[in-house]
């Protein structure tokens, strides 16, 4: 069976943001991952993965623009700077706190440029933020994120993903799968996951439609297990989903899997 | 509940056709549906359909040469003739079976015409079937097929094939929903059901990857029946190539629910 660890962003809310690393650890989780440390102080989060013996697995970068409070700095052709500002924060708690890789973020399409000036820039942030990671062993993660929940996402099937990682051509540049958001876009997931199972360096999970816990929708993600083990993919995966009722209850498809 | 069709052109294939109508009924099927009826005689099929109290659901308009590479020939601008004697040999055939829904297998792309006269070409041949079929209680289905199985299929996801039957807007042409060649093309499954359920006038299943029994891939079944016995009152046909043998893979009709109420 995989290796699976919990999104305590989405999990476990039941629960002040510090106090999640404690119950992911309860239900039997090894890793955790979670967009947003940046409210919680770097030491503090370490304190936590020390006492409950927890590996964080990702983080995302702190990719919102200040201005129009959306998640899409990578793509702003005018905010280089402040890209690379959150560039640096985001690889500093992501190397304290001993991630595999960090979410680079994509975000929505800003208005006021056009699409090539768009993807240029994108290309160049991830390029350099690739690049940068690479010096702490951090890999640098692209996920393309389905357009029913968050429409005009830049970046929204797996064949996009790839294109951009071939522009980015750096080898520490890689596919954060998110089975939930691909089954939405383009479905066919056995096989495509097959297929690119080289360039990802994640995957997240939640069943569809209502990004609820597997089970709940319309994935056989038995199948899907057995298909990561099949082709011996190592790395994590995140379970990212919002719990249907009660977070510990949410667990019961996972018991027999941790 | 749920009401289930064998497809008898991938179901019971370990017995010729004509016998497979009596072993459908057999294991509980009391629809039948498959590709084509028109190598047999009508009154043979309807003695079959008669003697296992078995509805004929559905079957393809005549589609071309199988043999050659055909999926179909409405598209095409240099076949409209053999279409339409096609409509007319389907017609005589579901008079006499009673079966209230004919497929259209639009057709590869050749290259040899541009889309838009493929696209309109389309749109003739299914007005003319439509009107040769009005006032005769029979739907009019266009199946989009993936094209991982049926490259260059011309109609490869819902979206296309919603826009076929608005720009057509008569109310007995519909889409058929195939939920393996949509998960092949698309994903989505349950959404963009209930966006299009108006339009959908049959269902067709297997799981994916492989195109077996539900229970052998990436969908979870179990959820897609119990959402179509609460929403959706039409057949679903059962069209997957078994992974062994037809009979010892049925138990996924149980095993996934798909007759619970």
């Amino acid at each position: 069976m995989p290796n699976f660890e919990a999104n305590i962003q989405f999990m476990y809310n039941e629960f002040a943001l510090i106090d999640r690393y404690e119950q992911a650890a309860k239900s039997g989780f090894k890793g955790v991952e979670l967009q947003s440390p940046y409210s919680l102080e770097i030491d503090q989060i370490k304190e936590k993965l020390e006492k409950y013996d927890l590996q964080h697995v990702i983080i995302n970068l702190p990719v919102t623009d200040p201005d129009t409070n959306l998640g899409n700095l990578a793509l702003r052709p005018d905010r280089k700077d402040l890209f690379l500002e959150r560039l640096n924060l985001g690889i500093d708690y992501a190397s304290s706190l001993g991630c595999i890789g960090i979410n680079t973020g994509i975000g929505t399409k800003p208005e006021g440029f056009s699409n090539e000036e768009i993807y240029d820039t994108l290309i160049e942030n991830q390029t350099i933020a690739s690049k940068k990671l690479s010096e702490k062993n951090i890999k640098a993660l692209i996920e393309p994120i389905n357009t029913v929940d968050q429409p005009g996402f830049f970046i929204n099937t797996s064949q996009q993903g790839i294109n951009l990682l071939e522009k980015i051509n750096d080898s520490n540049a890689f596919l954060l799968y998110d089975v939930y958001h691909m089954q939405i876009m383009e479905g066919d997931l056995v096989r495509k996951i097959s297929k690119l199972i080289d360039k990802i360096g994640h995957i997240q999970i939640a069943d569809n439609p209502g990004r609820n816990e597997p089970g709940t929708g319309e994935i056989n993600y038995t199948r899907i297990f057995d298909l990561l083990d099949d082709i011996d993919y190592k790395g994590w995966v995140g379970c990212e989903y919002r719990p249907l009722k009660d977070t510990h209850d949410s667990l019961s498809w996972i018991k027999n899997l941790l | 509940m749920n009401k289930l069709a064998a497809n008898l052109s991938m179901l019971f294939t370990e017995d010729d056709f004509l016998k497979r109508f009596k072993l459908a009924s057999y294991n509980g099927f009391s629809g039948i549906e498959y590709l084509f009826p028109y190598e047999f005689k009508k009154e043979d099929i309807k003695n079959e359909l008669d003697s296992n109290n078995l509805k004929q659901i559905l079957f393809d308009f005549p589609a071309g040469d199988f043999s050659k590479g055909d999926r179909g020939i409405a598209i095409f601008p240099d076949r409209k003739s053999e279409f339409r004697e096609g409509v007319h040999k389907a017609i005589e055939y579901a008079d006499y079976l009673n079966c209230q829904r004919l497929t259209v297998l639009v057709g590869i792309d050749n290259g040899k015409f541009s889309k838009s006269e493929l696209h309109d070409t389309l749109i003739e041949n299914l007005h003319y079937a439509a009107e040769h079929l009005k006032n005769k209680n029979i739907n009019i289905l266009v199946e989009a097929l993936n094209t991982i199985d049926a490259p260059n299929y011309f109609v490869s996801n819902t979206d296309y094939c919603k826009k076929i039957i608005k720009e057509i807007d008569i109310d007995y042409v519909k889409i058929q929903y195939d939920i393996y060649h949509m998960q092949i093309m698309e994903g989505d499954i349950l959404r963009t059901f209930e966006n299009n359920k108006d339009l959908i006038g049959h269902i067709q299943i297997a799981d994916n990857p492989g195109r077996n029994e539900p229970g052998t891939g990436e969908l979870n079944y179990k959820k897609i029946f119990s959402y179509l016995s609460k929403n959706y009152d039409g057949w679903i046909g059962c069209e997957y190539s078994p992974k062994k043998s037809t009979l010892e893979g049925l138990i996924w009709i149980n095993e996934n629910g798909a007759l619970d109420a």
